[in-house]
């Protein structure tokens, strides 16, 4: 065999070489997106839970006393108060949307284990901007993370007083 | 000699290379398999759960207070409510079935979910559901067995790809819960 016969089976090899462990890293991505898609698809449920939940509770804890004839949005709940009163000490007791403020909970199902966060905040009227004057709208942001999936899951569930 | 060994340094690359897109291959096609169950599974969970939804909200429309969940057992759900949206009360019954009336679907584990209106017209959904279990609620957020005070339904299911797929098949695992307005 001569010298460039050599160099260009040399080459070949690092060609196929270059090729195959490139190949197998499309594998491996493939891969791995398939198996975040199924978890996801578990977190996508797990946050639509907690949104499903928010929808049934009033949109402020001001409003959850029926004979009350707070101003609106002046008489809300300011931002800073935010989360469960001292009467609500599980999510259960939830009363009003802005409860789930700083809520976290780790739940571990059957497949895999979930982090949960859920954050609250106002709504600006004409930009849906997040914010921290009072409005008619709310904001509640249910983030679901797992070790099994890169990014973090978010739901955005925007709460309108009627 | 050295023709030899050229020719045999060819046949080993030949047969790697062979073997090589004979693998990959094969793991394409594994995953597209994968990813179809994948869809199919998705699409089945939004289906049971926008079904589930549908009808849980409108739990106790139109129905007397304490009246509106008539029978709340863990795999049997039974209540009242306007869920054909024509003015009417109509009881919707959610049961769920065994493996064995499941024979027909090529999942070995996977049960049958009952659906009737008014008793009549029952729809069996095989929607790859593994397991399904009701829980009540009551106003304090303690759980239930009487019917009448119930004010939140809570489900818990497993769906695995209608089809299996060796021993770890593509599965969701839903929890969720309705608090009907008509219920509170």
């Amino acid at each position: 065999m001569q010298l460039g016969e050599s160099l260009l089976a040399i080459a070949a090899v690092v060609m196929f070489t270059v090729g195959t462990l490139q190949l197998n890293g499309m594998r491996l991505d493939g891969r791995t997106r398939m198996w975040e898609a199924e978890f996801r698809t578990t977190a996508l449920a797990l946050a639509q839970s907690y949104v499903e939940q928010a929808q049934t509770l009033s949109f402020d804890e001001v409003l959850t006393d029926t004979t009350a004839r707070a101003a609106r949005p002046v008489g809300l709940t300011p931002p800073v108060d935010f989360g469960p009163d001292a009467h609500e000490p599980t999510i259960d007791d939830y009363d009003d949307v802005d409860d789930f403020h700083a809520y976290a909970e780790d739940v571990i199902t059957p497949r895999a284990n979930y982090h949960v966060s859920i954050q609250a905040t106002y709504a600006d009227s004409s930009t849906l901007a997040p914010g921290t004057e009072l409005s008619l709208l709310k904001w509640l942001t249910v983030a679901v993370s797992s070790p099994f999936y890169r990014d973090t899951l978010r739901v955005h569930y925007l709460c309108a007083l009627r | 000699m050295s023709a030899m060994l050229d020719l045999f340094f060819a046949a080993t690359v030949a047969v790697m290379l062979i073997l090589n897109v004979m693998h990959v291959n094969d793991d394409l096609l594994t995953m597209r398999h994968r990813n179809t169950l994948q869809y199919a599974l998705q699409a089945n969970h939004a289906d049971l759960q926008g079904m589930l939804l549908r009808d849980l909200r409108m739990a106790g429309h139109g129905a007397d207070p304490g009246s509106g969940i008539t029978r709340a057992y863990s795999t049997l759900l039974e209540f009242r409510g306007d869920v054909l949206r024509d003015g009417a009360q109509h009881t919707v019954r959610y049961t769920v079935g065994n493996t064995a009336e499941a024979a027909m679907t090529a999942h070995p584990r996977d049960v049958i979910l009952w659906r009737t209106v008014d008793g009549v017209d029952a729809q069996a959904y095989a929607f790859g559901l593994v397991d399904l279990r009701f829980t009540y609620l009551d106003s304090t957020g303690e759980v239930t067995i009487d019917s009448s005070k119930v004010r939140r339904v809570c489900y818990e299911y497993v769906l695995e790809s209608p089809t299996p797929y060796g021993d770890d098949p593509p599965a969701v695992w839903v929890t969720g819960g309705v608090s009907p307005k008509n219920l509170q």
